[in-house]
């Protein structure tokens, strides 16, 4: 036992002695891999940044918004900047605003998007340490902006449709009042037309009127020739008053259609012939017109009237 | 002593289940095809595990890749979504004919908040085409 416990000492002893201290030069080493250099260079990265965020600027002052945005973008998908994204979705909704345009608007959501998938990757275990893209910002906070440009694209979008709304029933409103001021206009002549048709037909219903108590009257004659002669008292006498009295109703008749036909054919004549003038004459004022053309040594000028 | 034997090794059993899957696994079990919710074109060009994640040993050695680079193109099956290789951005689906490094590499698919495809993505040596498809857009 005693001998064991010896070589125990003897071994840990031996073991202590030849621990070694690491050279010079192997600890050099090892603090050179303890400052390893990050694979991502946030220098770099934000002077890259600031270059595109200069770029698009420049052009923005410049009025190229659209130009602007395609900087950024193009500088974000190089090195997958949230905040690059986010600056040419901002881009993309002021040349929507300026543009009143729906899609324009539509399109400044996809690099806000963009900005949210890398801001929460990076808020993801999977994200290497090293890759600082979003620095000096917090994370939080650009997920906030991208949400709130998401807010501000949805208002952007309702404001544009009520403007649209608003100019879609100003344009209806302004044909409604054109179809009405047309219904208003009726050709020239119209109504002396309307007039002369009327009449022409009252005249048409004379005749008719007239040819009935001439018939009437017809049939009334011949039964007081038939009776006659006949003297009050006679039993006939009631048949004939009544014949001669039909007779003289249906004369009445035939002198109230004839003069109803004379007015009324007479009157609708004239009236129609009027109209059809009136609008012939309207015709030619609508053609009239005036002509240039060149001629030998000079210009023609003509016209129609 | 059995007992105490027996509970030990089925607690090691269930973290080996449970735990992602170590980085040696790469050269087995791999999946061509659909697998969860990333499609690889048939090819044998890469191979596709859903669910894991390289270990730092794993990333170590595989910091000097050797071998020809694979033309990976992706797209998101009905939807959008970012990609994002090995920690860090790759690009926007659908993305064409990117350059990649023989090996596996973390991938992740994402849209805002919600994972679409996560795992391995292993790229053959000898190079090719890589075509996937996120199916969980």
């Amino acid at each position: 036992m005693i001998h064991r416990l010896t070589s125990a000492t003897l071994a840990l002893s031996l073991g202590l002695t030849t621990v070694s201290l690491p050279a010079p030069s192997a600890q050099a080493a090892m603090a050179k891999k303890r400052k390893k250099k990050p694979s991502f260079d946030t220098e770099a990265h934000a002077a890259q940044r600031t270059e595109a965020q200069d770029g698009a600027r420049a052009a923005a002052d410049g009025g190229d918004l659209e130009g602007a945005a395609d900087q950024l973008q193009t500088a974000a998908a190089e090195s997958g900047d949230p905040v690059l994204y986010l600056d040419a979705a901002d881009m993309i909704l002021r040349a929507a605003r300026d543009n009143r345009s729906i899609d324009t608007a539509e399109n400044s959501r996809e690099p806000a998007r963009i900005a949210l998938d890398v801001l929460y990757f990076l808020d993801d275990e999977h994200a290497d340490p090293d890759w600082k893209v979003a620095d000096p910002f917090p994370t939080a906070d650009l997920i906030t902006r991208a949400n709130e440009h998401m807010e501000k694209v949805d208002e952007l979008i309702a404001e544009i449709e009520a403007e649209e709304e608003a100019a879609r029933a100003a344009a209806a409103a302004e044909e409604d009042g054109k179809k009405k001021k047309k219904k208003r206009e009726k050709k020239p002549g119209t109504g002396m037309l309307i007039a002369g048709g009327t009449l022409a037909g009252v005249g048409l219903a004379g005749i008719g009127v007239m040819a009935a108590g001439i018939v009437q009257g017809k049939n009334a004659q011949a039964e007081v020739e038939d009776l006659a002669p006949v003297a009050p008292g006679d039993p006939d006498y009631p048949a004939f008053q009544d014949a001669d009295s039909r007779g003289k109703r249906a004369n009445t008749i035939a002198i109230v259609g004839a003069t109803l036909a004379g007015i009324g054919l007479i009157g609708g004549a004239t009236l129609i012939g009027l109209g059809i003038k009136k609008r012939k004459a309207g015709k030619n004022e609508e053609q009239a017109s005036v002509w240039m053309a060149p001629s030998i040594g000079g210009v023609v000028v003509g016209g129609r009237f | 002593m059995t007992r105490i034997k027996t509970a030990f090794t089925g607690a090691a059993l269930a973290a080996a289940l449970t735990a992602p899957t170590p980085a040696s696994a790469f050269a087995e079990a791999t999946v061509e095809g659909c697998e969860e919710d990333l499609c690889l074109a048939d090819g044998g060009n890469g191979k596709w595990k859903p669910d894991t994640r390289m270990s730092k040993k794993e990333k170590r050695k595989y910091r000097r890749r050797r071998g020809e680079t694979s033309s990976l193109s992706l797209d998101v099956e009905g939807g959008r979504g970012t990609v994002f290789l090995d920690g860090r951005f790759l690009g926007v689906a659908p993305l064409s004919s990117v350059e990649i490094k023989p090996g596996p590499h973390d991938l992740q698919v994402r849209d805002g908040e919600n994972v679409l495809a996560q795992g391995v993505l292993v790229a053959s040596k000898k190079g090719g085409d890589l075509e996937a498809t996120v199916t969980g857009g």
